[in-house]
C-alpha cells in the first residue's frame, strides 16, 4: 500500500455517554452524588460547601476563609497534626483542602479498600479542627513568605490589579489578603468562621470511583449524619456597572527581560444559558495550539512562546482573560496583535469552519472527561454548585453540535464588551514606555503594590 | 487490568512498536520517543535537540507547517512534545477511531521533514523567548543552570536541555537535514501505543507506513555513561529575581535497571514524600527553616541524582538546612526505620502507584520509557513486589555508599537583599 496523501480521517464516533449517577440527600440538608466506577481499586471524595473568599466581604477578616482551610488539616479534636499526617500517608489517602471565591473544599483521594478509614479522618477535619495557635502561625508565616515572593515573580501582583479592574468593588474584585492583614489573624478568627460557615445545610458532597452507592451513603451518613446547622447564606453581591478603567497598567520590575501581558474582559456567570457559546468563543480565540492567538502570535509573527486565554465563570459572574509573555523588545507589536485578535472575537463573526472545528475538538475530546475519578468528580460537583440541569452532562455534545456561528456572534455582543477590557502588563516600564505610549495611557506601579480593598459594596 | 497484555514489536527497520489494548474509554494515546536528547549535543551547539522538536511540527512532505495541532484538535485530541537529556518525546491523545491520523503524521515526518530558512528563524526566535520565560526572567532560572553544571562537570548532562542562549543564536540551519537523517531514524525510535485498539490492526498499520523507511547510518555511540561524581562543591549565587532564597542539594543516585534503584524509591518517600516525611518534620514544621520543600529521586539512564531545594526566609538559615537535611540522611542509615514507617512508605508508594494509572496517555508514556530504557514495556509490573521484598538492612548499606557528605553539592541562591 502507498503511503496516503492526505490524512486518513476517520467519520466521527463518539462511543460514550457520561454515566449515571444518584443524588440523595441526608436528614442534615447534605447533598450526597454518588457515580460508582470501578476500573480501578480508588475513590474520590469531594465535598463543597457554597460560599468561599467571597464571604470575607459580608463581615468576615480578609484571608480568613484560605487560612481556615488550610489550618484544617492541622490537627482535630482527635488528633495532633503529625498524627493526622502520619495517619493519611499510613493509608495512602490524600486529603487537601482550600477556599476559592466561591466555596470551601475538602477533597479525598484514596484506596477503596482505605476508604472508611479516610472518610473517618475527613469528617474529622470537616466537623472538629482545633486552630491550634501554634500551627496558626506558622502557616500565616508561609503564606505571608510566599505573597512575597509571588510579587516579585515575572506576573507579579498583576491578577490581583485583572480583578479589581474588571470587577472593581464587586467581592470578585477584592484582592487575596495582604501581608499585613494575613499577620493581623488570630485562631479565634478562624475558629469563628469555621463554626459559622461550615455547616450541611447546602453543602454538596460527591464520590466517584470503586464503592457501591448504598454502602457509601451508610457510611457517610454514619460520619456526617449528625453534623447540623446553616451557614448565612452568601448574599449575591451588588454590581456596580461602572467603567473599566482604560489606560494600561503597567507594574514596574526594572530589569526584566520580559513583559507578562494580561487583556482581561468580564464574562458571565457558570449557570448562565450563554455559557456553551462563550466557551466556544474562547476556544477559537485562544484554547490551546490551534487557538487564533497562539497561530497569530506564535506561529505567524514569532512574537512569543505561547499566548492563550481563558474563560473562568463563578456563581455570580465571570471573566475572559488572554495571557502572553514576551521580550520587552516585542511587547508593543504583541499587545497591538491581541488587542486586535480581542477586538475580532468581541465584534467579528467566527468563521463557520472554526466553529465546526471547535465543535469537533470538544464533542471528541469529551470521553477524556472521565478518564479520571478527579474529571468525573469536578463535572458532578459543577453540575451542583451551579444549580445546572440534571441533563447538562448527557446533553452536552448535543448542545455543542446545535450550535451555529448566529449563536456566537449573538454571544459575544451581549457578553464580550471590548471597549471595557482591562490591560496589565509587568515588565520594565522604563524599556517598555516610550513605544507603549503610542497605544495608549499608561499608569505605572512598582511591581510589588497590590490594589487596595474597597469596603463592601451594599444597595 | 492486566500489565502483561502489552505486545512489543520490532520492524525490520528497527523501529520499535509497544501497544497495550484498553478498552475502557474509546480513546488513545500514542507516544513516539527518539533516542536523542541534550545529551546528544556538543560544545557550542547546545540546544540544538529541543530547537529541532520545535522545527518538527514546520512541516513533512503531506503536512503543512503548524498543521499537526489544528489536524489533531480538529479529531477531538491533543498533541505536543517535550525533549530532555535523553530523548525527545512527541505525544498525542485522541478517539481511538481516529489513531490512524497520528501514525500517519509521525510517518510522515519520520520520513521527511520540509523546514526552511525562513521557518527556522521563525522557530528559533521562540525558543528564545521560551529560554527567557524559562529561565532567564524567573527566580533561580540561572542558579539551576549554574547547579547543573556544577553537578555534571565534565559531562553531556552539564549543559541546559533549552540550551545557552549564545548557542541558539548561532545554531545553523545547515545542520537541520542531517540531524535529522543521523537521529530520527526507526532504529531510534520506539513508538508507544495504550488504549482501546487492535493491536493486531496497530501493527498492520506501523508496518505500512512506518516499515519501509530506511535505516540510518547512526554517527556514533552516545555517551551512556555516568559521569564521575565530582568532589562535595557548595557555591552561592545572588538571585535578584527572588524575595525567598533557595538551597538546592543534589546527591548521586542510581539509574534505571540498577538493582539500587528500589532504595532510592523507598529513601525518597520516608524522606521528602507528604507531610509525615523525616525532611518535612524537621525542615519544615518543627524547626521551620523552610517554608517549602521540593525534589525527590529524578532516575534516568544514567547522570540520575537524589535532591531537595528547600526554599527559606532568612538566608542565614541555608546552611542549617543543609546540615539538618545530612543529619536526617545520616540517622536512616545509622538507626535504620521502624515497621510502621516501613509499611507506611510502602502504602504510600502502592496507592500512588495505582492513582497514576488513571489516564491513557500517562500509560502509552510510561511503558513506552520502560521499552526505550529497558527494553520492557512492562517493567513496572514487578515494580510493587520488587519493593515489598527489600530489606532493610540492604536499602541502608546502598543509601550509605550514594549519600555521604562527602559527595553532596550545594548551590545558595540568595535572595535580593539577602546575605548567607
Amino acid at each position: 500500500m502507498s503511503f496516503p496523501g492526505l490524512p486518513p480521517i476517520q467519520p466521527p464516533n463518539l462511543n460514550w455517554d457520561f454515566p449515571d449517577a444518584r443524588r440523595s440527600e441526608l436528614s442534615n440538608g447534605l447533598r450526597v452524588v454518588v457515580l460508582p466506577s470501578r476500573r480501578l481499586p480508588m475513590v474520590r471524595v469531594r465535598l463543597v460547601i457554597p460560599g468561599g473568599r467571597c464571604r470575607e466581604a459580608q463581615g468576615a477578616k480578609p484571608g480568613v476563609a484560605g487560612l481556615t482551610m488550610r489550618c484544617a488539616r492541622y490537627g482535630t479534636r482527635h488528633h495532633s497534626a503529625s498524627e493526622l499526617a502520619h495517619t493519611l500517608d499510613s493509608l495512602g489517602t490524600q486529603l487537601s483542602c482550600g477556599a476559592t471565591l466561591d466555596g470551601l473544599s475538602f477533597s479525598v483521594q484514596c484506596l477503596s479498600e482505605h476508604l472508611a478509614q479516610s472518610l473517618d479522618l475527613l469528617s474529622e477535619v470537616v466537623l472538629f479542627p482545633v486552630f491550634s495557635e501554634s500551627e496558626v502561625e506558622r502557616e500565616k508565616g508561609k503564606i505571608i513568605a510566599s505573597k512575597h515572593q509571588a510579587a516579585a515573580s515575572p506576573s507579579g501582583t498583576s491578577g490581583l490589579w485583572m480583578g479589581q479592574l474588571l470587577f472593581g468593588n464587586h467581592p470578585y474584585g477584592h484582592p487575596t489578603a495582604s501581608p499585613e492583614e494575613m499577620a493581623a489573624l488570630v485562631a479565634d478568627d478562624l475558629r469563628s468562621f469555621h463554626a459559622q460557615v461550615v455547616r450541611p445545610a447546602e453543602a454538596v458532597l460527591v464520590v466517584v470511583g470503586d464503592v457501591s452507592e448504598h454502602e457509601v451513603v451508610e457510611l457517610i451518613e454514619a460520619r456526617l449524619g449528625d453534623w447540623s446547622g446553616a451557614a448565612p447564606s452568601v448574599q449575591p453581591p451588588v454590581w456596580i456597572d461602572s467603567e473599566v478603567d482604560d489606560s494600561f497598567l503597567v507594574l514596574d520590575r526594572p530589569g526584566s527581560t520580559q513583559t507578562h501581558v494580561l487583556l482581561g474582559l468580564r464574562g458571565l456567570k457558570r449557570s448562565h444559558p450563554d455559557h456553551l457559546k462563550l466557551s466556544c468563543l474562547n476556544h477559537i480565540f485562544g484554547g490551546g495550539a490551534s487557538g487564533r492567538l497562539f497561530k497569530d502570535l506564535r506561529e505567524n509573527r514569532s512574537l512569543t512562546y505561547g499566548c492563550s486565554s481563558s474563560l473562568d465563570s463563578g456563581v455570580f459572574g465571570g471573566d475572559l482573560v488572554a495571557s502572553l509573555s514576551c521580550s520587552s523588545e516585542n511587547t508593543t507589536a504583541a499587545l497591538a496583535a491581541l488587542m486586535d485578535q480581542t477586538h475580532r472575537i468581541c465584534r467579528e463573526p467566527v468563521e463557520a469552519s472554526e466553529l465546526e472545528a471547535c465543535v469537533r475538538y470538544k464533542v471528541g475530546a469529551w470521553p477524556k472527561s472521565g478518564s479520571t475519578l478527579g474529571g468525573l468528580a469536578g463535572l458532578l460537583m459543577l453540575r451542583e454548585i451551579h444549580n445546572l440541569p440534571d441533563d447538562t452532562w448527557s446533553r452536552y455534545p448535543e448542545m455543542l453540535r446545535r450550535l451555529g456561528v448566529s449563536d456566537l456572534t449573538a454571544g459575544a455582543q451581549r457578553h464580550l464588551d471590548f471597549s471595557r477590557k482591562a490591560v496589565v502588563l509587568v515588565g520594565d516600564a522604563r524599556a517598555l514606555a516610550p513605544a507603549l505610549e503610542d497605544l495608549g495611557t499608561l499608569r505605572i506601579l512598582p511591581v510589588e503594590q497590590r490594589p487596595s480593598r474597597e469596603p463592601a459594596s451594599s444597595d | 487490568m492486566s500489565r502483561e497484555s502489552v505486545d512489543q514489536h520490532r520492524l525490520k527497520n528497527g523501529l520499535k512498536l509497544v501497544v497495550r489494548q484498553e478498552k475502557a474509554l474509546p480513546l488513545v494515546g500514542v507516544a513516539l520517543y527518539y533516542e536523542v536528547g541534550a545529551r546528544d549535543e556538543v560544545e557550542g551547539k547546545t540546544g540544538f535537540a529541543h530547537l529541532f522538536e520545535h522545527l518538527m511540527f514546520e512541516g513533512s512532505a503531506h503536512v503543512e507547517k503548524g498543521a499537526h495541532f489544528s489536524l489533531i484538535a480538529g479529531l477531538g485530541g491533543q498533541i505536543n512534545a517535550n525533549t530532555t537529556h535523553e530523548r525527545t518525546l512527541y505525544y498525542a491523545s485522541l478517539p481511538a477511531n481516529q489513531i490512524d491520523v497520528v501514525l500517519w503524521m509521525e510517518a510522515d515526518r519520520m520520513r521527511s521533514l520540509k523546514v526552511t530558512e525562513e521557518s527556522f528563524e521563525h522557530q528559533r526566535k521562540t525558543v528564545l523567548e521560551e529560554r527567557k520565560q524559562r529561565v532567564d526572567n524567573v527566580p533561580y532560572g540561572l542558579a539551576r543552570e549554574k547547579f547543573s553544571e556544577m553537578c555534571f562537570q565534565g559531562s553531556p548532562y552539564s549543559h541546559p536541555v533549552i540550551g545557552y542562549e549564545a548557542d541558539i543564536v548561532s545554531a545553523s540551519f545547515r545542520d537541520v537535514q542531517s540531524f535529522h537523517s543521523s537521529w530520527y531514524r526507526p532504529e531510534r525510535a520506539t513508538l508507544s501505543i495504550a488504549g482501546d485498539v487492535d493491536p493486531e490492526v496497530v501493527l498492520r498499520r506501523a508496518e505500512e507506513w512506518f516499515g519501509d523507511i530506511p535505516s540510518g547510518v547512526f554517527p556514533g555511540e552516545s555517551r551512556h555513561h555516568d559521569p564521575a561524581p565530582p568532589k562535595a562543591q557548595k557555591a552561592i549565587v545572588a538571585d535578584p529575581l527572588a524575595r525567598l532564597s533557595k538551597v538546592m542539594i543534589s546527591h548521586p543516585a542510581p539509574s534505571y535497571g540498577q538493582a539500587d534503584f528500589y532504595a532510592f524509591e523507598m529513601a525518597e518517600t520516608i524522606l521528602l514524600r507528604g507531610p509525615s516525611s523525616r525532611a518535612w518534620r524537621r525542615l519544615v514544621l518543627d524547626e521551620q527553616l523552610a517554608v517549602g520543600l521540593a525534589g525527590g529521586f529524578t532516575a534516568r539512564r544514567c547522570a540520575s541524582r537524589f535532591v531537595l531545594s528547600a526554599t527559606v526566609e532568612r538566608p542565614e538559615h541555608m546552611d542549617r538546612v543543609v546540615e539538618v537535611w545530612q543529619r536526617e540522611i545520616d540517622l536512616l542509615v545509622s538507626d535504620g526505620v521502624s515497621d510502621s514507617e516501613w509499611n507506611k512508605a510502602l502504602n504510600q508508594i502502592r496507592a500512588s502507584h495505582i492513582y497514576s494509572q488513571q489516564g491513557i496517555l500517562a500509560q502509552a508514556i510510561s511503558q513506552g520509557r520502560y521499552s526505550l530504557m529497558l527494553d520492557d514495556p512492562c517493567w513496572d509490573r514487578d515494580y510493587l513486589s520488587a519493593l515489598e521484598n527489600l530489606k532493610v538492612k540492604e536499602v541502608l548499606e546502598v543509601l550509605r555508599r550514594y549519600l555521604d557528605a562527602g559527595k553532596r553539592m550545594e548551590m545558595h541562591a540568595v535572595a535580593r537583599g539577602g546575605v548567607s
